[in-house]
């Protein structure tokens, strides 16, 4: 499939799905690499929405990845940018333009291959 | 994006880490909005510095960026957690003073003015047309009303990035045809003082968000403009309106676009919707948000010579800007015995006053009244400074 390529980077990992706008600042732990519900983003491909919210945002992402907690890559439907500042600054590839109806079969655990060389990104997804 | 031989250059890193990390920044978020291209810019202001704000891990990344990064352009910050270079008349946490220390140490090694100041066309007065990279909503809305200079509203570390580049992209606001009212807000009621105008501004904000308001009123002052622009800006995402008669982009009133009118009711349910507090309850008056110049410090001096005041029976804080709080001095232990404190490079909307055990406060700010109840629990009553001082004279 091809995306749009925000930020560049390749990665091979396992989907952790959020269904709607995350915001890195109050629903990440950013000690702990983890969401509110306790699942882990770390070394994950976080696939969602988009961002949201707190101009802060982007420094948790960054810590995250000072920390080795970010997530591998980032597929989203919209990037905004607050999320496109914190994957810069945590240089984690993010991809935008996922399909909204894909967004919502997608489940956690599924495997996703990706390459982003912007302006274009090439993403593969095994369910 | 179309970028510059010398852009090219600093993007590959040949200007060092920082300035490619920050011109990779500025491009990406430019890439994801749409711009074709960056702009130079005249001045950039950063906000979200306060430690109480960005924690540990803004502080972490403002120090990495200062370890080679230096500023290429005329360059302000935000006003910070607490008073700088003054004892403040409530208890700050150490850790909170160590660590905003730091943040600003980082910001000077950088190369940028030691301001902390919310205003800061204040130190370098924007010229019409010019474009700037700002944070800070408020003074982004009055760089855009009041002067006719272009800014969006930049978030912290994209502010920070182009103080390293001396760019942003060319794009919302930096762009003549999204500069033009798309709303005509026709107001039918005298709007008297900072505190009117403040009002209003919230009105427009809550109400008006992504519009471009051009607001018919007779305003006299600059600081009603302020104090409209501070209030809109808090309330909604308002970056700019015309104002008739004292924006430089005012065109006259516009044609064939929504009409909105606002009256007196509509000012009053306003006010009362912000107001959490009554006069009675408030431990203290606050004025200066956004901050305030010399000449209100003196006002103040005048107000309480004048009526041979002694010693307020409730305190009066008065904000100014960072680098004010030196010439100043010379009223500080004066103004202290009579009640009236000044708080030099802070502003309570990004500061630690929960913690001092404040529940109630008065001011002449929106803003404040705005923000203070949502982010800190501190309920707030409005009042114009005059009305506080008479009132609390001995």
């Amino acid at each position: 499939m091809e995306l749009r390529g925000i930020v560049e980077g390749r990665a091979i990992g396992e989907t952790v799905v959020v269904k709607n706008r995350l915001s890195f600042y109050g629903e990440v732990d950013p000690e702990k690499g983890t969401l509110v519900d306790g699942r882990s983003i770390a070394g994950k491909i976080l696939v969602m929405e988009g961002g949201r919210g707190s101009t802060v945002g982007p420094y948790i992402l960054y810590a995250l990845s000072r920390r080795g907690l970010a997530p591998s890559a980032i597929v989203v439907v919209e990037a905004e940018p607050i999320l496109v500042a914190g994957a810069v600054m945590a240089s984690v590839p993010l991809v935008a333009g996922l399909p909204r109806d894909l967004l919502h079969k997608l489940h956690d655990g599924c495997r996703v291959e990706l390459e982003s060389v912007p302006p274009k990104a090439v993403l593969a997804i095994e369910c | 994006m179309y970028l510059t031989r010398e852009e090219e250059r600093i993007l590959n890193g040949e200007e060092g880490p920082a300035r490619q990390l920050a011109m990779k920044l500025i491009v990406r978020v430019g890439e994801a909005l749409g711009a074709e291209r960056l702009v130079k810019v005249a001045h950039v202001h950063a906000s979200g510095i306060s430690y109480s704000n960005i924690g540990d891990y803004g502080l972490e990344f403002i120090e990495t960026l200062a370890r080679d990064g230096k500023v290429s352009v005329y360059s302000t910050f935000n006003p910070a957690g607490f008073p700088l270079g003054e004892k403040p008349p409530y208890p700050v946490p150490e850790t909170h003073v160590e660590k905003q220390r730091r943040i600003i140490g980082a910001l000077l090694r950088m190369g940028f003015e030691l301001s902390a100041t919310c205003i800061p066309y204040m130190l370098r007065k924007p010229r019409p047309g010019e474009h700037l990279a700002w944070g800070e909503s408020s003074a982004v809305a009055v760089a855009n009303t009041l002067y006719g200079a272009r800014t969006n509203r930049e978030g912290g570390p994209v502010a920070l990035a182009a103080a390293l580049v001396g760019r942003i992209y060319l794009w919302g606001l930096h762009l003549g045809e999204n500069r033009l009212p798309t709303v005509l807000v026709r107001v039918n009621t005298g709007v008297d003082d900072e505190l009117d105008a403040g009002v209003l501004g919230y009105l427009v904000g809550k109400n008006l968000s992504g519009e471009l308001p051009y607001i018919d009123v007779r305003m006299k002052a600059r600081r009603q403009v302020i104090s409209l622009c501070a209030a809109a800006a808090a309330a909604g995402n308002t970056a700019m309106c015309i104002v008739r008669g004292i924006s430089p982009e005012d065109r006259g009133v516009p044609t064939g676009v929504e009409k909105i009118v606002v009256d007196g009711d509509a000012l009053r349910r306003a006010r009362e919707e912000v107001e959490t507090a009554s006069i009675e309850e408030a431990e203290l008056f606050f004025t200066g948000c956004p901050h305030h110049s010399s000449d209100v410090v003196e006002k103040v001096v005048e107000l309480l010579e004048a009526r041979s005041v002694t010693r307020l029976r409730r305190p009066v804080w008065i904000a100014v800007p960072g680098n004010m709080g030196e010439s100043l001095r010379r009223y500080g232990e004066w103004l202290r015995r009579r009640g009236v404190y000044l708080l030099p490079g802070t502003c309570l909307v990004v500061g630690t006053l929960r913690k001092s055990g404040i529940r109630a406060i008065a001011t002449d700010s929106v803003k404040t009244a705005f923000y203070m109840p949502r982010r800190h629990g501190v309920r707030v009553a409005l009042a114009s400074l005059k009305e506080f001082i008479e009132a609390h004279a001995s």
